[in-house]
């Protein structure tokens, strides 16, 4: 190799190294160009959820506000993000189209969460439980879940069980379960049954049993209370006591009246019975006597 | 100087209707028929009682008195009557409210339908022509009515009033609360009273601030506490 041989390849490899080094600046540029682009998405998504949570959040229910903030929030940082990684040669079209694609995939491979998804929206719009509610849910389940509503996400809600336990019950299983909503009406029917002797003053026994429930606070005047007779049972004349009580209160008033009615009918003479039975013989019947045995 | 009688001092015991508040040295004792309570305060403590809307015990469920008039009210207008209505005292220790006491039996009811009636306070009152007669023999508050005028008669057999709204007063020289004064609505179907921003009576009395924090003691009273047990 002579002279000019080497000058062709030092100008080369020169000229090379200038390329590159020309490549890695506007790599380098475009990199700091779309960390700055990010940093300003971030930024941006960041204040309209500030914005949201000012303007909205103490307008709106909570689990209506929250589903809002996330699809607006998070849409903002998805568009973003996909605009400002277009320099890298990222296609923004492409990459919806793609996303597109992946979600229908995506969604046929999770029916399950996009089941949730839709049900949870159903659940907003019909709305037949909000957070504090008292529900009892039927699930199809081996155990009904009883409680407190404590939180509606977009996936599943959290029931406080009355025992402590916090339950997630998936929005789907919830939108197909029967709910039973006791805090949804101003009122609710308490109704007990009360048996009396059959020796007892029926008009007594009824009177003592409308003191009792005068005597607590939430038995409510109107509706007005009832009490009437059921049957005759085996062991005691059944009295069906009915009355209505403010939804917040009325398993406390259920509990409170049971002993209110124990103690005005004892206050009235009136006899509670236990299951008994009469034993009618009609031949006579002999009966060894022991002296000295005890009665 | 006499001391007000709405100042509970060393030694009194201070009764309306089913309250009671007895203060010895050390010992404040008070109940009715939903609290009995026992607090030790500073001997030097100022205590105070201060009338409130009767919305507070046993739990706080409604801000509205459903108040039936005993002899049902039949006018044109242009008159005006008084009835009595209940009350709530609150204790105040150095001029921090500490318990809720009701000198009345509570009963609630429902006004409207089940799913979206109105739990209201209950009360029934007979109606009376003047203040005297209202004033007679009781220990209940009292609000002015005023009946408007309508080309008919109308038949007000209740009203239902957002007593948690109305100013209280209470008279300087006796246990006795008044009301801001109400006009009745002549419409059946929205019985609701409305308040005239002026008080039933004048002279002798005082208007009384409710304290702000009365919010952050009725949830601590002894009465329903239906978030932690539930139908099981």
């Amino acid at each position: 190799m002579g002279t000019t041989g080497l000058a062709n390849v030092v100008n080369a490899t020169m000229q090379q190294v200038f390329a590159s080094a020309s490549n890695f600046w506007d790599m380098l540029i475009k990199f700091l160009g779309v960390t700055l682009s990010v940093a300003v998405v971030v930024l941006v998504a960041l204040a309209i959820r500030t914005l949201l949570r000012r303007s909205l959040k103490i307008r709106m229910e909570p689990y209506i506000y929250n589903v809002i903030e996330k699809v607006i929030v998070y849409g903002v940082l998805f568009l973003g993000l996909a605009a400002a990684l277009a320099p890298l040669g990222i296609n923004l079209t492409g990459l919806l189209v793609a996303g597109g694609i992946v979600g229908i995939v995506v969604g046929f491979a999770s029916q399950t969460v996009l089941s949730n998804f839709l049900s949870g929206v159903f659940l907003y719009i019909e709305r037949p439980i909000k957070i504090g509610d008292s529900v009892q849910v039927d699930a199809g389940t081996s155990e009904i879940i009883r409680g407190q509503v404590i939180d509606i996400d977009i996936i599943s809600t959290k029931i406080r069980s009355w025992d402590g336990y916090v339950v997630r019950v998936p929005n789907d299983k919830l939108f197909k379960s029967v709910v039973m909503n006791y805090s949804k009406a101003s009122a609710i029917r308490v109704v007990i049954d009360v048996g009396i002797s059959y020796k007892s003053d029926i008009p007594k026994a009824k009177e003592a049993i409308m003191k009792a429930l005068d005597r607590n606070p939430y038995v409510l005047v109107n509706p007005v209370p009832e009490v009437y007779v059921k049957e005759f049972g085996d062991s005691a004349i059944v009295l069906t006591v009915r009355f209505w009580a403010p939804s917040k209160v009325w398993y406390e008033t259920r509990k409170l009246c049971l002993e209110l009615i124990r103690e005005e009918l004892k206050k009235a003479g009136v006899e509670i019975p236990f299951p008994q039975l009469d034993l009618h013989v009609k031949e006579g019947v002999l009966v060894e006597l022991r002296q000295g045995a005890k009665a | 100087m006499s001391v007000s009688p709405w100042i509970v001092s060393d030694g009194d015991v201070v009764k309306v209707g089913n309250a009671e508040v007895i203060r010895r040295g050390k010992e404040l004792l008070v109940k009715d028929l939903y609290t009995d309570r026992k607090f030790k305060i500073d001997r030097e403590a100022s205590i105070e009682l201060v009338p409130v809307p009767p919305v507070n015990t046993p739990s706080k469920l409604t801000n509205v008195l459903y108040l039936r008039f005993k002899s049902p009210i039949v006018s044109t207008g242009g008159c005006e009557y008084w009835v009595r209505v209940p009350y709530e005292l609150v204790v105040m220790v150095d001029e921090s409210p500490i318990v809720v006491i009701n000198p009345f039996k509570t009963k609630f009811t429902l006004h409207g339908s089940i799913i979206d009636g109105l739990i209201c306070r209950y009360y029934e009152s007979e109606v009376y022509d003047n203040l005297s007669e209202a004033e007679e023999g009781t220990f209940e508050g009292l609000i002015k009515v005023v009946v408007p005028g309508s080309e008919v008669a109308i038949t007000y057999e209740y009203t239902i009033i957002d007593i948690e709204s109305l100013d209280v007063f209470r008279e300087l020289r006796k246990l006795r609360v008044y009301y801001e004064a109400v006009t009745l609505s002549p419409n059946p179907y929205k019985p609701f009273a409305r308040a005239l921003n002026e008080p039933s009576k004048r002279r002798g009395v005082e208007k009384v601030s409710i304290p702000w924090s009365l919010n952050l003691i009725v949830t601590s009273l002894r009465g329903v506490e239906y978030g932690y047990y539930g139908p099981s």
